[in-house]
């Protein structure tokens, strides 16, 4: 008989069949992967630290990767004070998103009132070796500002009906019609090159300068033209000039100035003659002492505090632990003596003080006299109004005010010496006030920025108690080098300044007769420059006219002639007409599958370093 | 393949839907950042749900408060798919940046990718086991039954012809000796099975008529034999894919919580 083939259960079975074991893998694999957890902060704690982060640093910090306390703190993330102790060393403050407004607005309420941003926000870390962090996406500048290049604004410098000439007399249809005929040069566009050359390193173009650019024309033998008698008494000759040490006297020699009947007169004068600027700023320091000594205010203003940043960016290395307390002490009282006189302001400016005191003449004058009582009563009234108080100054009157107690410092400065510390310090206070802001803003913002010092040191403290290294030095010189030519700069202006010395207070008929010399005197100069309250005006020739972006021409005239952006150029007569189109250009090309679109391609959120 | 319960798949779509958008309309609105605002909460969200996963032993004894087994399983199946979606979320649907980043997103994508091929196998080799093979065993039982038909098989030949001895020595006995597991049943449960017939049937047309019977019954446990190898195979796979989702869970929740502790540390 055949076997039958089987179908389901073979057979019953003869006993139980074991049952499988309850946990029998996860018990195993917990504790292998505890194992693993303990291994991996284990390591961390003897310094493995890349197994605990997200991802690898970018290159520029690989040199930190491994040492987490450089920029994070336990419990709070990463604090922007640890970004600036490498990227903002001198406590300039440029990396805020207070300073951000204030480089996009220029109001200095607007960057106070502006909140403050993390660093980490946007410049995300941990995405790889070779990942930017300053590529800043563009959705977290339209947190703040537009959203795309569509919606993007004409350009302030266009919009503005006052835009910034570039303090010449120039036009460029004289200019283009002269290289054409020169260079026989047949078209208008040939000829753009011939002026703007190329920089290499900056992608850019170079400035015009007269020696390279103006010079073959205007001062062919070497000089820039004459200059008619003027009254000895209101300029110094040559050996006044070599008297005071000026270097620049050494080039001019005693034929070069004709002097008879009281007079002197220089038939030829070259560029940036010493003899004519120092009688110049002489002449403008008579004329007009306020104008003068605010400028003086301003450079003193500017080297103070370029002084204070420099003191600020010495190397935090260089400083031992009692060189640190004595600096967190100083900012301390600083801090503290801002908020005592902020509070003693405050009171001052209290209004129901004065309303009281208003309302005690009312009361004492209702019975004598009816009518000054009720113009008191409205006087009462008037300040009691919500909203009362002096009225802003407008910004020029402001500006006026200012130089007159600025020119009042001047004079007692003069008067006594030993009063130039404290004239010195007021004087920087008044060139920081800021038209309409009151003495409270000022205050408030004098006392963040201790504050913000005294937050720095004491976390830099924090970290010397922890053992982390101190930032490169290389990091901090980049800055101070910058920082000192900076206060090089400032202090040659100041001491050009300084040589000029006057005393004498003169009537306004005196003062118009040396404007009028001073106009003799710049004759030369003023066929291309602007003459300005008795000053020549800074030339901005061919400098970048976007404040808040960069532009490189490099990769936009390898595409395009001059003319495409820069229609009708070979037409314009005056040198503050811009000869361009605008953002319409940029969008012509900054499109959808054509050109980058991205916020950071031309706009800088930072301001640059030094200013 | 459909699912035994569409609503949950139904739920499940939505919510995945959900997410999407939430991330897609979020990212418009401001930069991405898994560190704060909502890239942080799909973060939290997916570290609560692993959470949940690894609690799925407790289906049996403590089922509640989900009520069934079986729901825990839906629960375990949707949630952990849509954990994985929170995750990519999470990193703003960004590569990592480093071991730690590679190594969380990996073992999130392993986990969940075992997990559903663990699925579809429960679903499908049944299926194919009950469809394909007469027999049926548990998986447990399988070397006992094996050696039972051995014994059968010996007891047949005993009083067989020298020919048909020797045959069944050289090309049966060692077949039927012990469990042959294989990996291609994977992929037909009755792979080589005309092979492994054709020399019973060679066999068959030398013996005597009366040994043919014999030769017949052999070749039915060689076939039972073959049903038993493919549920050890198949029952096998079933039980041991766990092997390479539940270790690699583990290891997720160990860096999940090293990722975590870094988080409030930093």
């Amino acid at each position: 008989m055949p076997r039958k083939p089987t179908w389901g259960t073979p057979t019953r079975a003869e006993h139980h069949p074991p049952l499988r074991k309850k946990w029998q893998l996860l018990f195993p694999s917990a504790i292998a992967a505890g194992a693993l957890a303990v291994i991996l902060l284990g390591g961390h704690l003897v310094g493995a630290r890349t197994t605990f982060s997200p991802g690898s640093v970018t290159g520029g910090h690989g040199n930190i990767d491994a040492s987490c306390e450089q920029c994070h703190t336990t419990g709070r993330g990463v604090a922007n004070v640890r970004c600036q102790r490498c990227h903002d060393p001198s406590s300039a403050g440029r990396l805020t998103a207070s300073a951000h407004v204030l480089f996009g607005s220029g109001d200095p309420r607007k960057a106070a009132a502006a909140p403050d941003v993390a660093c980490a926000r946007c410049h995300v870390e941990h995405k790889g070796r070779r990942a930017s962090i300053s590529a800043v996406p563009d959705v977290q500048c339209a947190q703040c500002h537009f959203g795309n290049l569509r919606r993007h604004p004409e350009f302030a410098v266009l919009k503005a009906s006052t835009a910034e000439a570039p303090g010449m007399n120039f036009g460029h249809q004289k200019h283009i019609e002269e290289v054409m005929k020169g260079q026989a040069m047949s078209g208008a566009a040939q000829t753009c090159g011939s002026c703007h050359q190329k920089n290499g390193a900056r992608r850019d173009f170079e400035p015009i300068n007269f020696d390279q650019h103006c010079a073959s024309c205007h001062s062919k033998q070497g000089s820039v033209g004459a200059i008619d008698p003027v009254p000895l008494t209101d300029v110094v000759d040559l050996e006044g000039l070599r008297s005071r040490g000026i270097g620049a006297a050494a080039m001019l020699r005693p034929e070069e100035f004709e002097t008879s009947r009281g007079k002197i007169a220089r038939p030829a004068v070259r560029h940036r003659d010493p003899w004519v600027l120092f009688n110049l700023d002489k002449i403008r320091a008579e004329s007009d002492p306020e104008a003068f000594a605010g400028e003086r205010a301003r450079i003193e203003a500017r080297i103070a505090s370029l002084e204070r940043r420099l003191a600020a960016a010495t190397p935090f290395a260089a400083l031992d632990r009692a060189a640190l307390q004595e600096r967190a002490t100083a900012l301390q009282r600083e801090s503290e003596g801002a908020s005592q006189r902020l509070g003693a302001l405050s009171g001052a400016g209290d209004a129901s003080t004065g309303v009281a005191r208003i309302q005690e003449v009312e009361t004492g004058l209702r019975a004598a006299d009816a009518g000054a009582a009720d113009e008191v009563s409205k006087l009462k009234d008037a300040a009691s109004a919500k909203g009362a108080g002096p009225a802003p100054l407008p910004a020029a009157d402001f500006e006026a005010r200012r130089q007159e107690v600025l020119g009042l410092l001047e004079a007692v400065e003069a008067a006594d010496p030993a009063l130039k510390p404290r004239t010195a310090d007021l004087r920087r206070r008044i060139v920081a006030l800021v038209p309409g802001e009151n003495a409270a803003d000022l205050l408030a913002r004098v006392r963040d920025q201790r504050q913000a010092s005294l937050d720095r040191l004491r976390d830099e403290m924090k970290l010397r108690d922890q053992g982390v290294a101190p930032p490169r030095a290389a990091l901090l010189d980049a800055d101070r080098r910058e920082i000192m030519r900076a206060l090089a700069d400032a202090r040659a202006q100041l001491a050009s300044l300084a040589l000029v010395t006057t005393t004498a207070t003169l009537s306004d008929e005196e003062r118009q007769k040396k404007r009028e010399t001073a106009v003799v005197l710049a004759a030369a100069c003023t066929k291309c420059h602007l003459l300005k309250a008795g000053a020549l005006a800074p030339v901005r020739a061919a400098r970048p006219v976007l404040t808040r972006a960069r532009f490189v021409h490099e990769p936009h005239v390898i595409q395009a002639d001059c003319a495409k952006c820069h229609p009708g150029i070979e037409a314009s007569k005056v040198s503050k007409d811009l000869n361009f189109k605008g953002i319409q250009s940029c969008r012509e090309c900054h499109r959808s599958f054509q050109a980058s679109q991205d916020c950071r391609e031309c706009h800088l959120f930072h301001p640059k370093g030094v200013p | 393949m459909r699912p035994k319960q569409p609503l949950n798949l139904s739920i499940a779509a939505a919510a995945g839907l959900v997410m999407v958008l939430v991330y897609a309309i979020g990212a418009w609105l401001a930069p991405w950042s898994p560190k704060r605002g909502l890239g942080l909460f799909f973060g939290i969200v997916a570290s609560l749900v692993f959470v949940f996963e690894m609690a799925y032993p407790y289906r049996r004894s403590r089922a509640r408060p989900l009520g069934t087994a079986r729901r825990w399983l839906q629960a375990h199946v949707y949630l952990g798919a849509l954990a994985f979606l929170a995750v990519l979320i999470h990193t703003g649907f960004h590569w990592p940046g480093g071991f730690m980043g590679w190594a969380l997103l990996l073992l999130s994508a392993w986990t969940t990718l075992t997990g559903l091929v663990g699925v579809w196998l429960q679903k499908w080799l049944p299926i194919v086991m009950s469809e394909g093979l007469r027999v049926e065993a548990l998986y447990e039982r399988i070397p006992a039954l094996i050696e039972h038909l051995l014994k059968e098989a010996d007891a047949l030949v005993a009083n067989a012809s020298e020919v048909l001895e020797r045959f069944y020595l050289a090309e049966v006995r060692t077949r039927l000796a012990g469990v042959e597991p294989s990996w291609s049943y994977l992929l037909d449960v009755r792979a080589g099975r005309e092979r492994a017939l054709e020399p019973f049937r060679r066999m068959s047309s030398f013996v005597d008529p009366a040994e043919k019977e014999i030769v017949n019954d052999l070749m039915t446990i060689r076939m039972e034999k073959m049903d038993l190898d493919v549920h050890y195979s198949l029952q096998g796979i079933l039980r041991r894919w766990l092997i390479v989702h539940v270790p690699p869970a583990a290891v997720l929740m160990a860096l999940l919580a090293v990722h975590i502790l870094a988080w409030v540390l930093y």
